[in-house]
């Protein structure tokens, strides 16, 4: 199965900002979620994982606070900014219009 | 995100790097535990859990690490930080070597910045003269004797400035002997010089206080007007503002002090005295303290008589050449017009600078050749020893770049090393410089013109170039070791470095760097040697007098009360009472053994005359001039001066005798080579004299010259207003020069006395400059010397450890100990010899170069030779020799596994 190295960096970050759209969340409950919604296809790597939420928390589409969760342990939860949410109905859109072209030329059955 | 964010981001980045790293490993170690977590869930135990976790984690904490690092733009700093504490870690480690470089570049540094900075103070920054690279001497010349650099004649300065074009101004000036009388002090001798009233501005200097002469204080019979340095002032007004209204009574006379001038306006008047043919009566010696209008005219100072050095400013478009040329033809002219006057006289400039600086150019040019040659030296030292180290590391760079290290990252490494070391040793070059000036101006005799600027501390910017220089090495060398490593396939070289024994490669360059260094270090002992030697030669030359137990002491006899009366003269009777008192006083000192009076003391060079010998006129217009000395009778039994032939001069020629002479062997050897000297008569200062005697010769022009011819007459039959007391005396050194005073002063007590001094102490003084260069030298020589022995040393023991592996293979292979240790030793020796003999030939030539600084010894000396391969043989020896044996002493095993 494809890791997530093979998927384009960029389309990791929107796997992220669609993850946490739904509740701020730790970086292993990310991954975890991700391998959920993808039904186990996506096993995202920590390798990929923290530097792309140190890119998105860069550019200002995350943000990270310090709290505990219900074990009691620490750990480090990131949140959509307002920006962030922009930013994700942005690319969900591009990857929409990508994805179908590219279906539309897999596809494709007629003629030239 | 905005420009703001972003630079919080970065600056957090650096600033709190550690809170970020530390949640960053715990953001990792939780994501670690809720994985094993979740194996453990999936059923494995929680050890196993816990090592699958890491394994899923693993490899890969470090790149995340490094990525997210990436991600925040400072991955640069950070390894440049790591760079460092591993580059401070490996000098740590090594001491040895790290020692030896830093000392090496501390020394070389330190010493080139000292001696330069002294150079730039003197040799290279300008005086404080306005633009005074137009400034030039104008020397009269005499073609009849062959004198160039004569001083002028007063008619001959007027025309010359009237008429030329391409000189703006000439300024005349001499020195004068004066005394200072300050009020109820006793009367202090003093350098003035006597100048024209456009000298300063001639000379481009501005006054303190007050102003210049008029020139109207400038006229024969002019006001008695002078001005005081900024010295005097201080001493004896205590820098009273109202010194302008002061009056000071110099020679007996009150004269009204108009102004005060900066300590420079005597810009290397000694040097001009020194550089003239010959010059009036101007025997005090330091800087000008007082300066009087030159008041000259034509009548007491004829066409005849050059009493007056020239200073000339250069028009603003002329140059040299065409004003050489404009004032020759003044001189024709002149000639023509007053032929009995200035017949054969021509005249040529010289800049002033040349004059100034000539008679230390010589030492400054040494000092920076040595400078030179402590930081190449230097540098070499550190080339080497990082050489020696980058090849001992190739093997460990080699697996590095196996591992994945970029070369880029092994040179930023190694570069980082090499700029540390060089810092260390710069910075340690610092001080060692400022140390290193502080013992140059304590050196230093003070006639070095303007050395006394030089205490102002070190060139900054000299100081900032050898740093560079240093730096520069340190990268080059530093960085070499890389460049085979990055360009090979590191497999390559691990196969080749990973043999037990050094491949041929290796070997050579190996030996290269002991030959070269050897090599380097046996030419700079020579060096040093020889010129050490040369200084011991200087000091033990034969003066041709004896000077131990002679001292001397100037008086000076005013023209109130000693007049100098050309109509009756010789028979100046006041000088002469006082001339045999003085004698006669000196002689009952208790310990005196013999007393006579001098109108120069030997060493004092005094005058030159042109002279010819009765009967021998038309031979003698070829002649140079004859040095001329006036002695009382007692002369020869005080300096101890031989008597070759005839007789000495004695009580009996006195004013109303015959006039008569002594002549020194190098006259007679000169020009009586097949005739008997004495009965024949020589003339000069238009009195024929008969020559009776013949003496050895005295080296008057200080111990390095041969003596010239010179012709001794008496004092009596040609008195003068000045002169030198001599006496031989046993007693101690403080008697004597007390009873010396006090003889002086019994006789006249306004009499100014000066120059009271053992003529040791004299001698001593005129080799001050030479004395100065070659303790410079030789201090300097020995910090090379001190630098190649280190350096061999280093290397050598540095290259010797390298061995140990082989040594230890050998040793496992059946040698014994001590064979192996032979073979070593014999091996390093083999490469001493080789690079002493090219040490050798390189030191012949080295100190042709120096040849002019030595004496009394060839530059091909044997015995010098020797002791430097010597020397620098057991250095090396000594240097291999502990390594060898703790080698061979440990087991082949451990020796095989030092890496």
């Amino acid at each position: 199965m494809p890791t997530s190295n093979d998927l384009l960096q960029g389309t990791l970050e929107l796997l992220i900002l669609r993850t946490l759209a739904l509740e701020p969340m730790h970086g292993w409950g990310i991954t975890q979620r991700i391998e959920v919604m993808s039904r186990e296809v996506l096993r995202i790597n920590q390798g990929s994982l923290y530097p792309g939420l140190e890119r998105l928390r860069r550019n200002g589409w995350i943000s990270s606070s310090w709290r505990t969760t219900d074990n009691n342990r620490r750990a480090r939860y990131y949140e959509l900014t307002a920006a962030g949410r922009k930013e994700l109905a942005s690319q969900r859109a591009t990857w929409r219009r990508a994805s179908s072209a590219i279906n539309s030329v897999l596809d494709w059955a007629g003629a030239f | 995100m905005g420009a703001v964010d972003r630079i919080r981001f970065f600056l957090a980045s650096i600033f709190m790097r550690r809170r970020i790293e530390r949640e960053q490993s715990e953001e990792l170690d939780f994501h670690l535990d809720m994985q094993a977590q979740k194996y453990v869930g999936q059923g494995l135990d929680l050890v196993e859990a816990h090592r699958r976790a890491r394994v899923d984690l693993g490899s890969s904490a470090l790149a995340v690490r490094e990525a997210t690092h990436d991600q925040r733009g400072t991955l640069w700093l950070d390894e440049v930080r790591r760079d460092l504490s591993w580059a401070t870690r490996q000098l740590r480690n090594n001491p040895a070597f790290s020692l030896a470089a830093v000392l090496t570049l501390a020394l070389g540094i330190g010493a080139t910045t000292a001696i330069l900075s002294v150079l730039n103070a003197v040799q290279l920054r300008p005086p404080p003269l306005a633009q005074w690279d137009r400034l030039v001497m104008v020397w009269e010349t005499d073609r009849r004797s062959g004198t160039t650099r004569e001083p002028g004649a007063w008619p001959d300065y007027v025309d010359f400035q009237q008429r030329s074009r391409s000189l703006d101004a000439i300024a005349a000036f001499t020195g004068r002997d004066i005394t200072v009388t300050p009020d109820g002090v006793e009367p202090v001798r003093h350098v003035a010089v006597a100048a024209t009233h456009n000298y300063f501005e001639v000379a481009g200097l501005t006054p303190l206080l007050g102003r210049f002469f008029t020139v109207e204080e400038d006229r024969p019979g002019g006001a008695r007007v002078a001005l005081i340095s900024e010295s005097m002032w201080r001493e004896q007004f205590d820098g009273a503002p109202d010194v302008l209204s002061r009056q000071l009574r110099i020679d007996d006379e009150l004269h009204y002090v108009i102004g005060v001038v900066p300590d420079e306006a005597d810009f290397g008047l000694d040097q001009i005295k020194a550089a003239a043919a010959y010059h009036g009566p101007w025997t005090v010696e330091g800087h000008a303290r007082l300066w009087l209008p030159l008041q000259a005219g034509e009548d007491e100072y004829p066409r005849t008589t050059h009493p007056f050095l020239l200073l000339g400013r250069l028009a603003a478009n002329s140059e040299y050449r065409r004003a050489n040329e404009e004032l020759t033809a003044i001189a024709a002219d002149l000639e023509r017009i007053h032929p009995d006057a200035n017949a054969e006289r021509g005249v040529f400039i010289e800049p002033l600078s040349a004059v100034v600086l000539a008679g230390s150019r010589p030492t400054l040019w040494l000092l920076l050749g040595i400078a030179t040659l402590v930081l190449v030296v230097a540098c070499v030292n550190v080339a080497n020893l990082l050489l020696a180290r980058g090849a001992a590391r190739a093997r460990e760079l080699a697996i590095r770049r196996a591992l994945g290290a970029s070369a880029g990252r092994l040179s930023r490494q190694l570069v980082v090393e090499s700029l540390t070391l060089s810092i260390i040793g710069g910075v340690a070059g610092l001080f060692v410089a400022a140390g290193g000036l502080r013992l140059i101006l304590a050196l230093a005799p003070a006639d070095i013109p303007r050395i006394a600027e030089a205490a102002g501390g070190l060139d900054l910017r000299i100081a900032a170039a050898s740093l560079l220089i240093s730096l520069l090495v340190g990268l080059l060398f530093g960085s070499l070791p890389v460049v085979p490593a990055s360009g090979a396939d590191p497999g390559e070289v691990m196969r080749r470095e990973g043999r037990s024994t050094a491949g041929t490669g290796r070997r050579t360059m190996r030996n290269f760097l002991v030959v070269s260094e050897v090599a380097l270090a046996v030419s700079l002992v020579i060096t040093a040697g020889l010129l050490l030697r040369s200084f011991n030669s200087v000091l033990g030359v034969d003066p041709g007098f004896s000077a131990a137990g002679v001292y001397k002491a100037h008086y000076d006899l005013p023209s109130s009360r000693y007049p100098a009366d050309f109509s009756r003269w010789p028979n100046w009777t006041e000088q002469q009472r006082a001339v045999e008192e003085m004698v006669a006083r000196s002689s009952s000192i208790p310990g005196v053994t013999a007393a006579s009076i001098s109108r120069h003391h030997p060493l004092d060079a005094g005058f030159a005359n042109s002279w010819l010998v009765v009967g021998r006129e038309v031979e003698a217009r070829d002649w140079p001039e004859i040095a001329v000395r006036f002695t009382t009778p007692g002369y020869l039994q005080t300096m101890q001066l031989p008597l070759a032939m005839g007789r000495e001069l004695n009580e009996s020629d006195d004013a109303s005798a015959p006039p008569v002479v002594l002549i020194n062997q190098a006259t007679v050897d000169r020009w009586f080579a097949d005739q008997e000297p004495i009965g024949r008569e020589l003339r000069f200062w238009g009195v024929n004299r008969r020559i009776v005697g013949v003496v050895a010769n005295e080296r008057i022009r200080g111990l390095t010259e041969d003596a010239p011819p010179i012709v001794y007459a008496p004092l009596a039959q040609n008195p003068a207003n000045s002169g030198v007391l001599l006496v031989r005396s046993s007693a101690p050194p403080a008697a004597v020069l007390g009873g010396l005073s006090r003889a002086i002063r019994s006789v006249d007590p306004g009499l100014a006395v000066h120059g009271v001094e053992p003529l040791k102490s004299t001698i001593l003084a005129s080799v001050s400059e030479r004395r100065f260069a070659l303790r410079l030298a030789a201090a300097f020589a020995l910090s090379t010397l001190l630098l190649a022995l280190i350096g061999v040393h280093g290397l050598v023991r540095y290259l010797a450890s390298q061995r140990t592996r082989e040594m230890g293979i050998r040793m496992a292979l059946g040698a014994t100990a001590s064979s192996v240790v032979a073979l070593v030793l014999r091996g390093t020796l083999g490469l001493a010899a080789s690079g002493i003999a090219i040490g050798l030939i390189l030191a012949a030539g080295v100190s042709r170069v120096v040849s002019g600084f030595l004496f009394g010894i060839s530059a091909v000396d044997v015995a010098t030779y020797a002791a430097a391969s010597g020397v620098v043989g057991l250095a090396a020896f000594g240097a291999a020799i502990g390594p060898a044996l703790r080698a061979a002493r440990a087991a082949p095993l451990a020796a095989t596994r030092s890496d």
